[in-house]
């Protein structure tokens, strides 16, 4: 899966996160989306999310040749910090994304147990997961998004709060997943930039690279 | 600087989650080990019990008043002539049938006698003869003997006109039928009529209400009659009962609950976006807390039942509970629902940031 961003602007009232900005996240490959704080990373990952309208400007998804707008159901997004269901368990905090693929409660535990094992965590599924570190309930967030089935993976600062040996080991996983996904990092975390395929610059003197 | 309009297509959100499995969601996130909502769950096991607790107290205190207020003479209705002078007649067998009207307790007519003596208690006490329907207890003995003339257990040997009688001590009777200071024999095979017909009312009947439709049914001679209640109340205790505010107390349980369960739910906003973040649809979250809130809801609804039936033989009117209850689970779902109805239309980005 394809994304293209085509003069793209994101404002809010009088202030202008972004604007004329375009870019292009290849299939199959992890992409940094990099920039400072409030260059509108977050914002424009919102965008391609389908979660918040841009303002100006178009972001076109090609599927397997179908071209169509951002669509929240092919998203499958890891956030910023350690969103998790605290007190139920691990494989719960999983089967939540396998579940809402429509699959069954066999499959959905079998997709969510091998997507726990993808990111070493199969050993913890029956712990509750406010038990785990921060770097565990981030792997567990890209866990979730592996068993949800999407084809576009969106993750927002996903190093935040890590430190530099849970920040590689996130990264290694995320280049283990771009066989199934399309992967779009927000960051400015240099280890995740520097073990990505591509990298995506924001701000008007930043040009797009690879 | 060039403008244009952002034009993209967007597919509808297929909901893929089976509902089985939002059941299983909403079990787990309302009374799974440690669940966030389980301070919720526990303030519906409170509210529940306190909406019938607070239903048996009133109860209670209208039946206290209710019992006092009938010892007091409340409900007693003595039905003779309109004018006293031109009597009335009022046949025997119409006044006892009214002891088989609903809302009576018992009903008779009561004739004057002469005063008599019943040695050793009394010397020229006066009597009357009553129906038994009116005094049930004058269809084992001969003679009531009222308590303030004698105050003899069980049935006993009383000498009445130079004869021996069986007799009793009549038992505690409400204000204004007078068995507490007369001697009561049974009628007479030639007593077919008389100048009034007293009825006692049950406690939860109003004499004003019933006293016409009694009328209708007595078959009279001479002069119309009218009733008399021996003790009327100005404000009737069970009208006062049925626009009590406290009445609306499973009601407003239930508003405070939603609220609470509300507030509970919006701490957990943060949880809620990883239902989203990991594609789930807005209608299918929505379906989540929905049965979130019924699950609490009807945890409240079933408490409020079970204290019912533990306090059934408290309660006067056990539908008022059960009306109670619904009110109580349908508010607390409803209000909690509706507060929380905005949670699955926020972005769900801004969902995950918030604490």
């Amino acid at each position: 899966m394809r994304v293209n961003v085509a003069d793209a602007s994101i404002s809010f009232g009088s202030f202008t996160v972004f604007s004329h900005f375009s870019a292009s996240f290849e299939a199959g490959r992890v992409t940094a989306l990099v920039g400072p704080s409030g260059s509108g990373k977050s914002s424009l990952l919102a965008a391609m999310a389908g979660y918040m309208p841009l303002t100006r400007g178009t972001i076109n998804v090609d599927n397997g040749g179908v071209s169509h707008g951002p669509d929240a159901d092919l998203v499958a997004w890891v956030p910023q910090g350690s969103n998790a269901l605290a007190r139920r368990t691990v494989l719960d905090n999983v089967l939540i994304a396998s579940l809402s693929d429509g699959r069954s409660m066999t499959d959905a535990v079998d997709v969510a147990e091998d997507s726990l094992a993808q990111v070493g965590l199969a050993d913890r599924s029956g712990e509750q997961a406010r038990r785990l570190s921060g770097g565990e309930l981030q792997r567990v967030a890209i866990a979730r998004a592996l068993a949800s089935g999407k084809a576009l993976i969106l993750a927002d600062e996903p190093s935040a709060n890590l430190d530099a040996r849970n920040t590689e080991e996130v990264a290694a996983i995320l280049n283990r997943l771009v066989s199934r996904a399309t992967i779009v990092v927000a960051t400015h975390d240099p280890i995740l930039v520097s073990a990505s395929d591509a990298a995506v610059h924001m701000r008007p003197e930043a040009a797009p690279g690879a | 600087m060039p403008l244009f309009t952002c034009v993209q297509k967007r597919r509808p959100v297929p909901d893929s989650w089976r509902f089985t499995d939002l059941t299983r969601e909403g079990l787990r996130n309302v009374f799974g080990r440690s669940a966030r909502l389980l301070p919720a769950v526990a303030l519906a096991g409170v509210l529940g019990a306190s909406s019938v607790g607070v239903l048996a107290l009133e109860q209670a205190a209208l039946n206290t008043e209710i019992s006092e207020l009938a010892v007091q003479g409340r409900g007693v209705v003595f039905i003779s002539e309109s004018s006293p002078d031109r009597p009335a007649s009022i046949s025997r067998s119409s006044c006892e049938a009214l002891a088989d009207t609903p809302g009576v307790e018992h009903a008779g007519i009561i004739i004057d006698a002469n005063r008599a003596d019943a040695l050793p208690f009394a010397i020229d006490a006066p009597a009357r003869r009553a129906s038994t329907t009116l005094f049930p207890d004058l269809g084992d003995v001969d003679v009531l003997v009222g308590d303030t003339l004698a105050s003899q257990q069980g049935p006993f040997r009383a000498f009445v006109y130079g004869q021996p009688f069986d007799a009793l001590v009549a038992p505690p009777s409400r204000e204004g039928t007078g068995t507490a200071f007369t001697l009561t024999f049974p009628l007479l095979p030639e007593d077919v009529s008389a100048s009034r017909c007293a009825v006692l009312l049950e406690p939860l009947v109003s004499a004003p209400e019933m006293t016409s439709d009694l009328i209708a049914q007595l078959g009279i001679r001479g002069n119309t009659v009218s009733g008399q209640e021996v003790l009327s109340t100005p404000v009737d205790p069970t009208s006062s009962y049925l626009s009590r505010i406290g009445r609306f107390a499973p009601l407003a349980f239930g508003v405070a609950g939603g609220f609470i369960t509300a507030i509970i739910t919006r701490t957990r906003t943060s949880e809620l976006a990883v239902y989203r973040l990991s594609g789930t649809s807005r209608s299918s979250l929505l379906t989540l807390l929905a049965l979130e809130n019924l699950l609490i809801a009807g945890t409240a609804a079933a408490v409020s039942g079970v204290a019912a039936l533990l306090l059934l033989p408290q309660l006067l009117d056990p539908a008022t509970a059960a009306i109670g209850g619904i009110a109580l689970g349908g508010s607390w779902a409803l209000i909690a629902t509706l507060a929380s109805v905005d949670i699955p239309f926020r972005r769900p980005t801004d969902l995950a940031k918030d604490r």
